[in-house]
């Protein structure tokens, strides 16, 4: 029997420590006493309130032989030998067998369910330390109610993983809720790169309310690559929280193309001397689809950088909103952050909202944010036309290089590869407006 | 047999009239030099002949083999065998320069065959190596960050690759050094050939001294006021563009 989300969360199971059925149920208290967003929030400006009407949905259920296999060999990955896990509907689906030198080396790569028993101690040292920052309060607090999966990746001191790991989150049935829940660290010196997938497995209405956590030790490089295609009748609620201590670097990179509703919400938070971030979103959204993301740089640390980059190639009635804060406390001296949001308009009905923000109680520090709206460029598409490429194929070129310039700042080809072929995949599905 | 007339074309941007009138034949495999001050029409007329549609054509036409350009979308003028290098190439971010070309003998092949990637390499690096240009920037998005004399060599580089029965070069020299230039004028000159023609506009006589034309045009107010052999460049120079415009 599924609950509605009206109904109190049901308990997890036996085995996972109190301390987590007890912050389940001091969510669950928080969720009801949040009101939801209003049109007042400043968070919400612009957003599309009317969207957060979920009395039909359900927390998921189990899925009975869910042919994962399948759903994997038609979905853009890696396609290596990578260590992989797969979920449908929150349930562990499949997880590869972990390399043993990397599990004798400490490696921990496990479905949140696992970890909550095997490493429990370590597990909520990290655990859902962020509280919200950009209005997600409400939503924050459902998910870490309701909960039930989601993975640890904790990576020693010193390892540095070669390959990509790689997280398939599949949303199966009609009004089905998902919260998948990311947990990533790297201690001091390690180095990893995640690679996640979320999207439906039909094309049902449901929602996706995920989080994820991101916390670099000193001195480790963390790349985050998520990618969402849900189906155009879903809902994608998504909050990351990047932690980056001293000398480190985090790269949080997203990829929207699925859904009809999302709303993003990224926080950087850097915390030591040398701490670097990256931000980078692609978004392409066709037809009525909606993308509302909210992104903040809290530069707390003097001597600390962040760059953020997002691209939106808008088609049809489509709509995002882009709000952006770059926050400079106070002593965080010699920060350098960057914001950009550039959208590519590539019909005369679609819209595309930029609020950049800055707030510095700093000296010495170098800011800057900008955004563009612009179709593709007269002189762009008169030189590729000039070479005898056709006017639909020479947008679907420029487009496609606009992209592909935030793509090129993973500096991972095997990454870049995936993402590009998810990107030509939904170019082809577009096909020539 | 391929062929190129400008015939009585008039063509005018945000009203102000700039070519009135301009008459010009290149007959296959010959060379013919544009010259003329700033604001006689020079890139107005590569632009026409290209399709920008900033320029409207009031009047004449311009016919290659014998089929009106101006009835032909820009891509179209391309593949009927126009090829115009340009003053200021465009930049296109995260479009590499071998997609690009890709995408461009893609277009010229019939529906449902595709370009043999192997020979397509080949060919460019072969090309590249001509025009002394890195192989890397095959990889590099078109254009983007590209010096004044890399983007020069990367038009010259399009056009051995597409292989144009007429070819346009607006003011291919400036921007460039005497080096560059000379490594321009050679992948020029070994494209020049009894059955492709060109139209060389330039400023200066100095790109003549490398790409030896056959005719010399003076361009002044929209119209050819003077046309004579390859001699008339260095009277040009010598004498200034105010000499022929005293004379008319």
């Amino acid at each position: 029997m599924s609950l509605a989300l009206s109904d109190s969360p049901s308990p997890v199971g036996e085995n996972s420590p109190k301390w987590y059925s007890d912050s389940r149920k001091l969510a669950w208290q928080k969720f009801l006493e949040t009101p939801w967003p209003s049109r007042k929030d400043e968070d919400w400006r612009f957003a599309n309130l009317k969207k957060l009407s979920y009395e039909n949905v359900c927390d998921s259920e189990q899925i009975d032989n869910f042919d994962y296999n399948q759903y994997v060999s038609n979905s853009v990955s890696l396609k290596g030998d990578n260590e992989s896990m797969i979920f449908n509907n929150d349930r562990l689906q499949y997880q590869s067998n972990l390399d043993d030198e990397l599990l004798d080396k400490g490696l921990i790569f496990k479905p949140l369910s696992l970890a909550l028993v095997e490493n429990a101690d370590l597990l909520k040292s990290y655990f859902m330390k962020e509280g919200p920052k950009l209005g997600s309060e409400k939503l924050l607090n459902l998910h870490k109610a309701r909960q039930i999966n989601g993975y640890f990746i904790y990576v020693p001191e010193g390892l540095s993983l070669k390959h990509p790991l790689e997280i398939f989150h599949w949303l199966s049935g009609e009004n089905n809720v998902i919260f998948p829940y990311s947990l990533i660290v790297t201690g001091a010196g390690s180095s990893v790169k995640v690679a996640e997938y979320t999207a439906s497995s039909d094309d049902e209405f449901g929602l996706a309310c995920g989080v994820s956590d991101l916390i670099a030790e000193e001195g480790s490089e963390l790349t985050y690559v998520r990618t969402q295609n849900l189906s155009e009748k879903a809902h994608s609620v998504h909050i990351s929280n990047v932690s980056a201590h001293a000398n480190s670097t985090i790269k949080n990179f997203s990829l929207n193309l699925g859904c009809e509703w999302l709303r993003q919400e990224s926080v950087c938070r850097l915390l030591g001397d040398e701490a670097h971030s990256e931000m980078i979103s692609v978004n392409v959204p066709e037809n009525n689809q909606e993308f509302d993301m909210r992104t903040m740089q809290l530069h707390e640390h003097s001597n600390t950088s962040s760059d953020l980059l997002y691209k939106n190639a808008l088609y049809d009635k489509s709509k995002t909103t882009f709000a952006g804060m770059i926050k400079v406390e106070d002593g965080a001296h010699f920060t350098d952050a960057y914001q950009t949001c550039r959208n590519l308009l590539m019909s005369d009905e679609c819209e595309a909202n930029s609020m950049p923000g800055l707030e510095i109680k700093a000296d010495q520090v170098k800011c800057s944010h900008g955004s563009t709206s612009n179709p593709v460029a007269e002189e762009e598409l008169f030189y590729l036309m000039s070479r005898g490429i056709e006017e639909s194929i020479s947008k679907q070129l420029v487009t496609f290089g606009f992209v592909k310039d935030a793509v090129d700042r993973l500096n991972h080809p095997q990454l870049e590869e995936v993402v590009l072929g998810k990107l030509e995949r939904r170019f082809k599905k577009i096909g020539v407006r | 047999m391929s062929s190129l007339e400008i015939i009585n074309l008039n063509a005018s941007i945000n009203g102000a009239e700039i070519l009135k009138g301009l008459n010009l034949n290149v007959p296959q495999g010959e060379v013919h030099a544009i010259m003329g001050p700033n604001g006689s029409g020079k890139s107005t007329l590569a632009k026409v002949m290209a399709g920008h549609e900033d320029y409207e054509v009031t009047g004449g036409d311009v016919l290659l083999n014998g089929k009106s350009l101006l009835e032909m979308e820009v891509d179209e003028r391309s593949r009927e065998g126009l090829f115009l290098a340009f003053q200021y190439p465009a930049e296109i971010p995260g479009v590499s320069n071998a997609n690009f070309l890709r995408a461009a003998r893609q277009a010229r092949l019939p529906e449902g065959e595709e370009i043999d990637a192997v020979a397509f390499y080949k060919e460019i690096y072969d090309k590249m190596d001509q025009l002394g240009m890195d192989r890397k920037f095959t990889g590099r998005s078109v254009n983007e960050g590209f010096s004044g004399g890399e983007k020069k060599r990367n038009e010259v580089l399009q056009m051995m690759m597409l292989e144009p029965s007429y070819a346009v070069l607006d003011e291919t020299d400036s921007g460039l050094d005497i080096d560059a230039l000379k490594i321009v004028a050679d992948g020029v000159n070994a494209m020049r050939s009894d059955n492709r023609g060109f139209l060389v506009i330039t400023h200066y006589q100095r790109l003549l001294d490398y790409i030896v034309p056959d005719y010399v045009h003076v361009l002044n107010d929209g119209q050819i006021i003077r046309s004579g052999s390859k001699d008339l460049a260095l009277e040009l120079e010598e004498k200034g563009y105010d000499w022929l415009k005293e004379e008319d």
